[in-house]
């Protein structure tokens, strides 16, 4: 019989006692483990998801923090639109060119040009004097329309682009069940990154991204997010039909568009895990999603004058215009993320393209050089601010969730400390009894150092146990928190999910306690988890230390005579 | 094998006189010699006893076991000693309420050199008559039950010598001959000295050698004759 067993078989005497006191270090270690995973993997996700890929995000002015949880996170209510300019500004002359091909003014000097060219022929045919006019008015309205091209950008790289080396649109507004549907461009899946060292780009578990077009689902192409899939249990070729706003506000409505599901993301952990992402063209051709603007006054004003004219007719009826992609002057986007162009030699480079855009659009400068559209929708706000999610996560961090953090760890550092002295107390009080036992162990032949022993493993067995208890409790709590977890933060935590590795002696080192040079032990990351396992012995040690010492201390002679 | 020479115990008083509690100028037990300790309550017989377990150090003197001055040694040695040499049954069975009857006896040998024979443990306690009760605790037992518990736990680590401090004193008297006898016969068997203090009659008059430890001079009367003694 050696001394661990005769530690538990004290520990088992003490039957109820011993219980009380295992739940109670349970507890403490329980909550120590909720707080640090809950904290460690919430705040890495929103850490690693806002270095990710992109460092400002381009939306309506208002709480950056809101357009952050938004359109990284996937979170909170959702914020109002910006207008399709702020996006164009970004792209370069080729973008720009395609997606002013699909604008109302395009369409409109299209019709203009061939009603012109009809005109002017027929003037010719009748009379030459008349056709020279008509030669002549027409070459001046192709410069006209030049101009116009120009003054709308079409011959060149929006004002910000060289700032940036990507810009995504996104929109927001509808939903997938409870979950967010992501209008955005197939270059979503090219540029935002799993890795951002390696520039990996999000996993697909099955299918393909999205495409621009596709011959036999047209504009009406989703990907979804593992965690979408698997609790929808949607998969590749499913039709998925976004819902109209907040499937909870009154006026929700399911669009009767579909798009075919073409492909399922990889389970990522990131907030991606839980979107729906389709195709922007078709996201903005479904009902509603066309802005109330005068271009649509344009369009039914302008559709039947045109319809009369010879040879124009089919090119200008609404249903054509509508037809295809929806011109630029009716879409909005909710927000536009934007990498800053990488630094070629200069290294602050890249910090000065970031902060010239950033500044740009924050004051105004970009706003007010933007060529608009005269089709503009009137509802969209002309103010955009551009949005550091760094800048807001790290605000977030040291403004709540930190001390919030310090709090919480101080509290249930206080429960295992106050767990711990219950050991101290239950041990004590029981020492009367003890001092007999130990003393009879002692007249058995049982030397100080021994009874010693076993009293500080009887705390420590103790301890232990409740830690190991109030481990599994705390990844059981994890586990069953989880839906709320995910609700609030977007991230999910499974029941094995360890609270992330921290470089321990950095922090050490940070924290002036001189055990190695910072720099040789960055390799060093574990798990503060790891921490309860030394830091409950030591616990326990402490706990334990006085009555192993009134143990050591057992007069026999004494005690066996009590 | 046992050898006390010019032993004292003192303690001194708080009002700084010296209480002497025992005096024992000379004392021999031979190996295999059983020995009853006889004295009025008070005259020193548990303390002589600790003394000769080495679990108390004597003022002055010097105690020989086995051809080892034991009170040379610091307590440690001394309990490693006792540990591998001395058997002790309490007045009060002492046995460890946690521990069911066959870890108690094993209790006996955790201390000691060798291993831990679990085996010679059954042994005993079915030498006590209790091989049905091994896996009971000393709370499901009978006074008498736990004593044999306590024999056969002192004697598990085959001490030289068994020191029992009235192990009769709680039990009924039917019981009490069957402990007697079982020390006794134990001892025999096995060639262990003992010294077994008590008060009564019926126990010590079972012995060759009866001891009397005289409450006014604390020196040992030897060898008083069995018939003396009534």
């Amino acid at each position: 019989m050696n001394v661990f067993k005769i530690a538990w078989r004290s520990i088992q005497h003490r039957g109820l006692g011993s219980v009380l006191t295992i739940l109670s270090m349970a507890l403490g270690v329980m909550l120590v483990v909720a707080v640090l995973t809950v904290h460690g993997v919430v705040s890495q996700s929103f850490k690693s998801v806002s270095t990710f890929s992109f460092d400002s995000i381009v939306a309506t002015s208002g709480s950056g923090m809101q357009v952050t949880m938004n359109t990284v996170f996937y979170l909170s209510s959702p914020v109002e639109n910006i207008p399709y300019e702020y996006y164009l500004a970004f792209c370069d002359e080729e973008v720009r060119q395609k997606q002013f091909h699909y604008s109302v003014a395009m369409q409109s000097r299209l019709m203009r040009e061939q009603a012109e060219m009809l005109a002017s022929r027929l003037a010719a045919a009748a009379s030459p004097v008349a056709g020279w006019i008509n030669l002549a008015n027409q070459a001046a309205r192709s410069g006209e329309h030049a101009i116009d091209d120009r003054r709308v950008g079409l011959n060149r790289d929006g004002k910000t682009r060289y700032l940036v080396e990507m810009a995504i649109p996104i929109n927001l507004g509808d939903y997938l069940d409870r979950f967010r549907v992501v209008g955005t461009t197939p270059q979503f899946f090219e540029e935002i990154f799993l890795d951002a060292d390696d520039r990996t780009p999000l996993p697909f578990a099955d299918g393909r991204p999205f495409e621009e077009f596709n011959e036999e689902h047209s504009y009406f192409e989703a990907v979804l997010g593992s965690t979408v899939a698997k609790e929808l249990g949607l998969k590749v070729g499913d039709v998925i039909n976004p819902i109209h706003g907040d499937p909870n506000a009154p006026g929700a409505h399911t669009h009767e568009q579909g798009f075919t599901i073409v492909g399922i993301l990889e389970h990522t952990n990131l907030p991606h895990d839980r979107a729906a992402f389709c195709n922007m063209e078709g996201f903005f051709l479904m009902e509603d999603h066309a802005a109330d603007t005068d271009s649509v006054n344009m369009i039914d004003q302008a559709a039947p004058r045109l319809e009369g004219m010879q040879g124009v007719t089919e090119k200008t009826s609404k249903e054509n215009l509508r037809r295809d992609r929806l011109p630029i002057e009716q879409r909005e986007v909710t927000a536009v993320l934007t990498r800053a162009t990488p630094p070629s030699e200069d290294e602050e480079f890249m910090d000065v393209g970031a902060s010239m855009s950033m500044s740009a659009i924050n004051e105004g400068t970009l706003k007010d050089q933007l060529n608009w559209s005269d089709f503009r929708p009137l509802r969209t706000k002309d103010q955009a601010q551009a949005v550091s999610p760094v800048r807001e996560v790290t605000l977030l961090f040291e403004n709540f969730v930190n001390p919030l953090r310090w709090m919480l760890l101080l509290l249930t550092v206080m429960i295992c400390v106050v767990s711990g002295i219950s050991i101290l107390v239950g041990i004590y009080n029981s020492m009367s009894q003890r001092k007999h036992e130990i003393a009879v162990m002692r007249a058995l032949g049982a030397n100080r150092s021994r009874v010693m022993t076993i009293t500080l493993l009887e705390s420590v067995t103790l301890a232990m146990l409740g830690g190991m208890i109030g481990w599994v409790a705390g990844h059981g709590l994890n586990a069953l928190a989880s839906p709320y977890v995910e609700d609030r933060t977007g991230v999910s935590i499974g029941f094995a999910d360890f609270a992330p590795p921290i470089p321990v002696f950095s922090y050490l080192a940070a924290a002036g306690i001189p055990i190695f040079e910072a720099d040789q032990v960055e390799w060093l990351v574990i798990s503060p988890e790891l921490f309860l396992i030394p830091g409950l012995i030591l616990l326990a040690v402490l706990v334990g230390l006085y009555p192993a010492v009134t143990a050591y201390r057992t007069d026999v002679a004494e005690s066996l005579g009590s | 094998m046992l050898k006390l020479d010019q032993i004292k115990k003192q303690y001194r008083q708080p009002n700084g006189e010296t209480l002497s509690i025992l005096d024992v100028p000379a004392y021999q037990v031979a190996a295999g010699e059983q020995v009853a300790l006889i004295g009025p309550s008070g005259c020193g017989k548990t303390t002589m006893l600790h003394i000769i377990a080495g679990i108390t150090k004597p003022t002055s003197g010097r105690v020989m076991l086995d051809g080892v001055e034991l009170s040379k040694y610091s307590e440690s040695a001394r309990d490693r000693i006792r540990a591998d040499k001395i058997g002790y049954v309490f007045q009060t069975f002492n046995l460890l309420p946690g521990f069911n009857a066959l870890e108690n006896v094993v209790l006996g040998m955790t201390f000691a050199r060798g291993k831990r024979d679990t085996a010679r443990a059954r042994k005993l306690l079915e030498r006590v008559g209790l091989s049905h009760r091994i896996s009971h605790h000393p709370s499901k037992m009978s006074v008498g039950e736990q004593q044999r518990v306590a024999v056969a736990r002192a004697l598990a680590n085959r001490p030289k010598l068994l020191l029992a401090d009235e192990p009769t004193a709680n039990v009924d008297p039917q019981n009490q001959q069957q402990i007697v006898e079982l020390i006794r016969n134990t001892c025999e068997e096995e060639k262990i000295a003992l010294i077994l203090v008590t008060h009564s009659r019926e126990v010590s008059d079972q012995f060759e050698r009866i001891d009397l430890l005289s409450e006014v001079n604390q020196v040992v009367a030897r060898a008083l004759a069995k018939n003396e003694s009534k």
